[in-house]
């Protein structure tokens, strides 16, 4: 039984790593764990720098299968966000604070945030001083028509590799311009007020991922107008008689019409409730 | 009246002549404090359960699916059974309901059904399935676990998570706030619920599409 298991385990893994294996050629200097291959995932913890304060950024990579998604720091009405933490005994967790801009995952009216095919979350770790070793440990749910839950232990050599490859670069979180938005009611709605100068255009498509996951109905259609040089975008509160937080950040994602197509463009938007405080 | 819900889900189904409409069902969600959707569900113990039975108890509302890893915490843990018992004991009715649709996740026979409540030592008052999604829809159920609680009249007293800790982990579960446990002791000693609606968390509930 064990022995059969294994193997089957074996030969899946290598035909996830044959299919989906990063784009670095395998030769990559780059200071890196060796992957985590789970049935649906291949995973690599891997350094992105050192910040000025000694901590160790680090991330967490992961590809998964065709057609199956990871989630989001909010993961809208289903699903979990993805978890590290160093094995230490304290096993002291790590903030992943680096997030892939998400997908919209609408199944049967029901919609989730998340990642298809492959993403980077950021973590940045303080270790003891003169540690040259990185060893965490990592959770996330992925999910297609059925979620698993996957995990995965990480052994990260600092001392031996170099840079970070392009390859990972490339799949690193961009931060988004800040934009500070007005929250107010509009009936039964929460509605994000926001400066249209400061989205470089009237968008012709705009949709709100909330950071908190409770309070926006994430089901909910989002509506939105352009009216006196202001986006007013529309949102169903999570609880329609709760009442109306002092703040509500989020990412704002917007279209534009720009050289006769569309152009995608992403806000950190931070929307405080009007009136007096 | 207390029909509504589904009879308005029929007609609009009747009205779409079969074609692949999406459902206005969001937009009905229950409400707290008013009347809870009534419904009419075939148990796994082969008989009709409606909620108009059960008026002058309390009910609670599971929508399950056994595969579901958010579900499997709260079984292994022994959490969910535990709840149900005490329900149960103080003379409640708990009714665990299953809207995945035919040849999806969580989708079981009657039979199976009845097996896994054996196998998990759970002890609903009933299973429902519900594999045309009628009763999850007209409750806007979203996730495995979605939980409800309506009140001794009638009236919908608690819906959203089971606890506080959006996770799959087992560990979690003692350090949750146990919302649905919190929600029935207030219910019990007649309080108002301090916390009567947050977000439920879990996996998504596999309807038919026409649901």
């Amino acid at each position: 039984m064990m022995v059969g298991m294994k193997r089957r385990y074996v030969v899946l893994g290598a035909a996830v790593g044959t299919l989906y294996a990063f784009g670095t050629g395998g030769a990559s200097a780059e200071t890196v764990s060796p992957p985590v291959v789970t049935p649906h995932t291949r995973a690599q913890l891997v350094a992105l720098g050192r910040l000025d304060d000694g901590r160790v950024s680090l991330g967490l990579r992961m590809a998964v299968k065709p057609g199956w998604h990871t989630y989001w720091r909010n993961p809208g009405d289903s699903g979990e966000p993805p978890t590290l933490k160093l094995s230490t005994p304290d096993g002291a967790g790590i903030a992943l604070v680096g997030w892939p801009a998400p997908e919209r995952i609408d199944i049967g009216g029901i919609v989730s945030y998340g990642h298809h095919d492959e993403v980077m979350f950021v973590a940045n770790a303080a270790l003891p001083a003169g540690a040259t070793r990185v060893q965490a440990e990592a959770t996330w749910l992925v999910c297609e028509k059925v979620c698993v839950p996957e995990a995965g232990k990480f052994t990260l050599d600092l001392a031996a590799g170099g840079p970070p490859s392009a390859a990972t670069l490339a799949l690193k979180p961009v931060p988004s311009p800040s934009v500070e938005a007005t929250l107010t009611r509009a009936g039964d709605r929460l509605r994000l007020t926001i400066d249209v100068a400061r989205l470089g255009g009237a968008p012709i498509a705009a949709y709100f991922f909330p950071y908190p996951s409770d309070v926006v109905d994430h089901s909910a259609k989002q509506a939105f107008h352009v009216e006196g040089g202001s986006l007013a975008l529309d949102l169903a509160p999570f609880d329609a008689r709760g009442r109306t937080p002092s703040e509500l950040p989020g990412l704002l994602e917007i279209e534009i019409a720009a050289d006769g197509g569309r152009k995608t463009r992403r806000f950190d938007v931070l929307a405080r409730k009007a009136g007096p405080s | 009246m207390t029909s509504t819900p589904i009879l308005t889900r029929r007609a609009s189904l009747v009205l779409a002549g079969g074609a692949l409409l999406v459902p206005s069902a969001l937009s009905a969600k229950p409400v707290i404090a008013q009347q809870a959707p009534a419904f009419t569900g075939m148990g796994t113990d082969g008989k009709k359960h409606a909620l108009a039975d059960y008026k002058g108890k309390t009910v609670v509302l599971e929508w399950t699916n056994h595969e579901c890893p958010f579900v499997a915490k709260h079984y292994r843990s022994a959490n969910m059974q535990a709840i149900q018992k005490d329900v149960v004991k103080a003379g409640g009715v708990w009714l665990s309901i299953i809207s995945s649709e035919p040849g999806s996740q969580g989708f079981v026979s009657a039979a199976k059904a009845n097996e896994l409540t054996k196998s998990r030592d759970a002890s609903p008052s009933a299973v429902i399935l519900d594999p045309d999604g009628i009763i999850g829809r007209a409750y806007d159920a979203r996730v495995t676990p979605h939980m409800f609680i309506i009140d001794a009249k009638g009236a919908l007293v608690y819906m959203g998570g089971i606890d506080s800790i959006r996770s799959t982990s087992v560990d979690d579960v003692p350090k949750a706030k146990p919302y649905v446990r919190d929600a029935l002791t207030e219910l019990a000693a007649g309080k108002p619920i301090t916390t009567p609606s947050t977000s439920a968390y879990g996996c998504t509930i596999k309807y038919k599409p026409t649901a």
